[in-house]
C-alpha cells in the first residue's frame, strides 16, 4: 500500500507542474519547395526531303532553323521538308538549361554526308525564334507553382553531296538533354 | 525549473533538380540524277535517192545531205533537259538494217549524231564516236542531239526501206 501511494505521488509530480514552474512545448516543421520537373520531347524530325545528285562538283542543302526555309543553290530539291522541333515543358522550375549534340555526318549503309547543325529557341511554338549559339541554352521560368513550355527548332547544312555518293536515305540523330532547377 | 518537450517534423518532397533527355532524327534522301528526254523529231528521212547513188550521208552537224534528193530530207532530233552542266551518256545501236516491206531486201544504215550544247544556239558539233559518247547540258540546262547517218545504196532494189534506230540516254 505504501508503494502504491508513493507511485501516485510520483505520478503527480510528473503530471502536474509544481507551482512556479512552466513547460514549453516546441513544435517545428520543415517543408521543402515543390520539386522541379521537366520533360523534353521531339515534336517533329528534321527532314530535308529529297535532292538529286549533281552532275559535277559538290552540292549542299540548307534548312534555316529559325524560319524552316529549305534552300539549295545548285541541287534539284523535291519532296516535303520539315524543320526539327522539340518542346521543353515543366513545372516548379526556376531555371533550366538545354544541351544539344549534333551528329557530324548523316550516313546510309555505304557512304556519308557532312552535317553542320543549327538551332533556335522561342517561347512561342510557331514564331519569334532566335538563333542559339553554342551547345547549350539556359533560361528561367516562374519557379514553384508555375508551369512553362519552351520550344526549340533545328536545321543546318547537309554538304558533300556529290555524284559518287550512294543513292538512298541518309540519317543521323540529334541528342537533347535538359536540366531543370 | 523548465522542461522542454521538442517536437520535430521534417518533410522532404524529393530532389531539387530534374533531368530529362530526348532525341530527334535527321533525314535526307539522295536520288540519282534525272534527265528529261523529249523527241522533237522522230523522223529521220533520206527522202528519195537514186538506187545507184552509192553512199548517201545526212550530216547531223550541218543538217545537209550529201546527194540531192527527191523531196525534203529530215533528221532525228532529241532534246535532253536537266540541271545545267549535267553529263549524260548516249548509246546508239549501229549499224542498223533498213528493210523493204514485204521483201528480204535491205539497206545498211550507219548512224552518226551531233550535239548542240544548249538549246538556243544552232551550232551542232559532230560526235566522232558513233556508238557511245558523252554529252553535257548547256547553261540553259538543255542539249539538242541531231541524228543522221549514211546509207549504202549500190545495187539496191527500188522501193521504200525503213527501220528503227535505238538511242539510249542515261545520266552520268
Amino acid at each position: 500500500m505504501r508503494s502504491i501511494i508513493t507511485l501516485f505521488v510520483l505520478n503527480l509530480w510528473w503530471a502536474v507542474p509544481m507551482f512556479g514552474q512552466s513547460t514549453t512545448v516546441t513544435a517545428s516543421i520543415s517543408l521543402s519547395t515543390p520539386s522541379p520537373s521537366c520533360t523534353i520531347s521531339g515534336v517533329s524530325n528534321l527532314n530535308y526531303g529529297t535532292v538529286e545528285k549533281p552532275g559535277s562538283g559538290t552540292g549542299l542543302i540548307v534548312i534555316n532553323a529559325q524560319t524552316g526555309a529549305r534552300t539549295s543553290s545548285t541541287l534539284s530539291v523535291s519532296g516535303s521538308s520539315s524543320v526539327g522541333q522539340a518542346r521543353l515543358s515543366g513545372s516548379n522550375v526556376a531555371s533550366y538549361s538545354v544541351a544539344r549534340t549534333f551528329p557530324s555526318t548523316l550516313t546510309n549503309s555505304s557512304s556519308s554526308l557532312t552535317y553542320a547543325g543549327t538551332w533556335a529557341q522561342s517561347s512561342n511554338s510557331s514564331s519569334n525564334y532566335s538563333a542559339v549559339s553554342g551547345t547549350s541554352y539556359s533560361g528561367t521560368s516562374g519557379g514553384p507553382g508555375a508551369t512553362f513550355t519552351h520550344f526549340f527548332r533545328f536545321g543546318g547544312t547537309v554538304g558533300d553531296i556529290t555524284l559518287s555518293k550512294a543513292n538512298g536515305t541518309y540519317t543521323g540523330t540529334i541528342s537533347l538533354a535538359a536540366t531543370c532547377n | 525549473m523548465k522542461r522542454y518537450l521538442l517536437l520535430g517534423l521534417t518533410v522532404f518532397s524529393g530532389a531539387a533538380q530534374a533531368q530529362t533527355s530526348g532525341t530527334m532524327q535527321v533525314q535526307l534522301e539522295v536520288l540519282p540524277r534525272v534527265l528529261t528526254v523529249s523527241v522533237s523529231s522522230s523522223h529521220l528521212d533520206f527522202a528519195q535517192q537514186r538506187a545507184d547513188a552509192g553512199a548517201v550521208t545526212l550530216d547531223p552537224a550541218t543538217g545537209l545531205a550529201s546527194h540531192k534528193a527527191g523531196g525534203p530530207h529530215a533528221m532525228g532530233e532529241v532534246i535532253v533537259q536537266g540541271p545545267a552542266g549535267a553529263g549524260f551518256l548516249v548509246s546508239i545501236d549501229s549499224p542498223v538494217t533498213l528493210q523493204q516491206t514485204g521483201t528480204r531486201n535491205e539497206v545498211r544504215f550507219t548512224s552518226s549524231w551531233a550535239q548542240s550544247r544548249g538549246c538556243n544556239q544552232g551550232a551542232f558539233m559532230l560526235i566522232p564516236t558513233r556508238q557511245t559518247a558523252t554529252g553535257v547540258l548547256g547553261k540553259d540546262g538543255c542539249a539538242a542531239l541531231r541524228f543522221g547517218g549514211t546509207v549504202h545504196l549500190l545495187g539496191t532494189a527500188q522501193g521504200r526501206y525503213a527501220g528503227h534506230l535505238a538511242v539510249r540516254i542515261t545520266p552520268l
